[in-house]
């Protein structure tokens, strides 16, 4: 076991942002914590990385209980924050090559350029590279020092669609290599896609984690009706931004009810972690 | 780190090339043009030192003219004040000496008297009223032929001596200080709090390179860039304003150094606890122009009200005073006591207050 976290508590003042929550991450696989926007995803991640300090629980890493998050904890984890900045005046090779020089052991900084497709914008300026390229410099400085354990804080938000598979290309090969990622995430899809194991999290508290197939198989949800959000559609289920969010057992009679109502345009789909948060928790990922 | 640091910091950083090379170097050519050269007075302030019933006369004719003002004076403080052009010193016991040379000029126990001229050469006016007065101690040499007869023997020796005051050595290190103090407010401060604002810090933070190790080398960088345009400033004031930079080196360097342990302290304090950069800079601002002005940079103000008492509380003060003991016009004593303690809080207020705070 890579990681383990017992009964985690974090405090600003009155504010309980964690509320004692517990979880372990098995090597080699890619651990995900989805939930939205507040649910205590980064503070987590932030305690792990020896940013923020615990106000309560246990930390252990690498098998051994740890207070605080030192260097030799650091050297063998690489972090990619929800909003990383950098030195904008340096160079792509430059700031790679600074990031190198502060681990004992690591890859060669021509090597991530590669694996991370920037090798053409070698000797560009940070402040010149787009918002894909810049996220895959930030992504390369967490996998420079070659760590066993790689915390990635949102890597994906704010990406348009091609730029974020070009990134769930660059996590899946982490995991081939034999490393362990933990993931934090507000997009299901990307937790379903890359995930192994979900912690669904929210208000500070793991709500339930699991594999994700098996996630959405407890949850007992069967198929999902979506239809738009309007004033015939507003009783029939759950209301998640613009739609309305129906669960049926039966898909033709739901149907029927729908088309009865004068909608014509709905989609039916399998349910989705999503689904199973909106279950759990009477909202959305997004709200 | 320190090597990008000194990229970023100087060689790529356009705002840095100003401050801490040109300003300086505009600030003295604006403060010298200002304060260094007035325009030359029709009419001369002349201050006498000591007493001679011989010239008296001579002081009378001359304060007929409407162009010369005599004043009794024991030093040299209204002569670089600038309330007076040139000053005359006749040493003691000169008209009873002058006598005796008279008697004396032909044989071998004969002694040239000295009547020293004190002027300040970038100053047309005291320029001028030195060339004056050069004059007329040879006219009055003459007359003194024409009278006795004896005007080849007889010597007035005509002594002039460089002035005590150099308004370009005067400011020289108030430059010093002010680059030092642009470099702690305004380069290190701003640095530090920009860098932790915008998240550079944070993600440092991540890696096993610890931010007191960052602090360490971005005060390293911030100490070349302050050797660095210091040496720049040297060469400029050697070469255009032919100031001896070498006198009290070893003076200049100690306060210097000072000068950069009290002012990097003050500023890493502001950062450790002063999270938005903009308040920085107003802190900064207001911390620069109380040291520049109060600290007596451009003129001495010991002795007036208010500002004279504040002068007295501030680093900047005394570390200005060090500097300038090197060319003589230091004013104050004990030029330690107060930027050790200015020293020693910053440090213990950063500790106190920046230790243990999480990196947002």
């Amino acid at each position: 076991m890579i990681l383990k976290v017992r009964n985690l508590e974090k405090r600003y003042g009155k504010l309980q942002a964690l509320k004692g929550i517990s979880f372990q991450v098995e090597e080699g696989t890619i651990f995900s914590f989805l939930g939205p926007n507040g649910a205590g995803k980064t503070t987590t991640v932030e305690i792990l990385e020896g940013l923020r300090y615990k106000t309560l629980g246990e930390i252990y890493y690498f098998g051994r209980k740890v207070e605080k998050i030192g260097p030799e904890i650091k050297e063998r984890i690489g972090v990619c924050l929800q909003k990383t900045e950098l030195f904008k005046e340096l160079t792509v090779i430059e700031t790679l090559k600074l990031f190198r020089g502060f681990y004992r052991k690591g890859l060669d900084p021509k090597d991530v350029l590669e694996i991370v497709g920037l090798q053409e914008k070698e000797k560009s300026r940070v402040k010149n590279l787009s918002g894909g390229q810049y996220q895959r410099l930030v992504l390369g400085l967490s996998f420079i020092n070659d760590p066993e354990l790689i915390f990635l804080d949102e890597p994906t938000t704010g990406l348009d669609p091609q730029s974020r598979r070009h990134i769930w290309d660059i996590i899946l090969t982490f995991k081939k290599q034999g490393k362990t990622v933990f993931l934090t995430t507000h997009y299901m899809e990307e937790a379903e896609r890359l995930a192994d194991v979900v912690c669904i999290i929210d208000n500070g508290e793991i709500i339930v984690s699991g594999k994700p197939e098996e996630l959405i198989k407890q949850s007992g949800l069967k198929v999902i009706v979506e239809v738009p959000k309007n004033a015939k559609s507003i009783n029939l289920g759950e209301i998640v931004e613009d739609k309305v969010i129906i669960e049926t057992e039966n898909v033709n009679s739901t149907i029927q009810e729908v088309m009865n109502l004068g909608i014509e345009n709905f989609v039916v789909r399998h349910p989705t972690l999503e689904d199973v948060f909106l279950k759990l928790t009477g909202k959305g990922l997004r709200d | 780190m320190v090597k990008y640091l000194l990229k970023l910091e100087i060689f790529r950083s356009k705002e840095s090339t100003f401050w801490f090379i040109i300003f300086p170097i505009l600030l003295t050519f604006i403060l010298s043009s200002i304060f260094g050269n007035m325009e030359a007075n029709v009419s001369f302030d002349v201050g006498i030192m000591g007493e001679s019933k011989l010239f008296e006369n001579m002081i009378k004719e001359l304060e007929k003219t409407g162009q010369f003002s005599f004043f009794k004076v024991n030093d040299l403080e209204l002569l670089r004040e600038k309330d007076l052009d040139v000053v005359i010193e006749f040493p003691e016991n000169f008209d009873e000496d002058f006598q005796k040379s008279l008697l004396l000029s032909k044989t071998n126990l004969f002694r040239p008297i000295k009547v020293r001229i004190y002027y300040i050469p970038q100053r047309n006016d005291s320029e001028i009223a030195k060339d004056v007065f050069e004059d007329i101690f040879s006219t009055f040499d003459v007359k003194f032929y024409e009278n006795i007869g004896v005007w080849k023997e007889v010597k007035i020796k005509l002594f002039e001596q460089i002035s005590e005051f150099n308004y370009y050595e005067y400011l020289f290190p108030a430059i010093i200080v002010m680059m030092i103090m642009s470099v702690a407010f305004f380069g290190y401060t701003n640095g530090i709090s920009y860098f932790k604002r915008e998240g550079v810090l944070k993600r440092l933070s991540c890696t096993p390179y610890s931010l007191k190790r960052f602090y360490l080398d971005y005060t390293v960088v911030s100490i070349v860039q302050i050797f660095l345009s210091l040496s720049i400033f040297f060469i400029f004031e050697m070469l255009i304003y032919k100031v001896n930079v070498f006198i009290g080196f070893f003076n200049t360097i100690f306060f210097v150094t000072l000068g950069m342990a009290v002012f990097l302290s003050l500023g890493y304090f502001l950062a450790s606890v002063v999270k938005n950069p903009e308040t920085n800079v107003v802190l900064g601002n207001i911390l620069f122009q109380v040291f520049m002005f109060a600290g007596g940079f451009y003129f001495n103000v010991k002795d007036v009200k208010i500002i004279g008492d504040i002068a007295k509380l501030i680093p900047s003060t005394y570390i200005v005073d060090g500097l300038r003991k090197s060319f003589g016009f230091s004013v104050y004593e004990n030029h330690l006591f107060v930027p050790f303690v200015w020293l020693i809080v910053s440090i213990f207020a950063a500790f106190v207050f920046g230790s243990r705070k999480e990196i947002n």
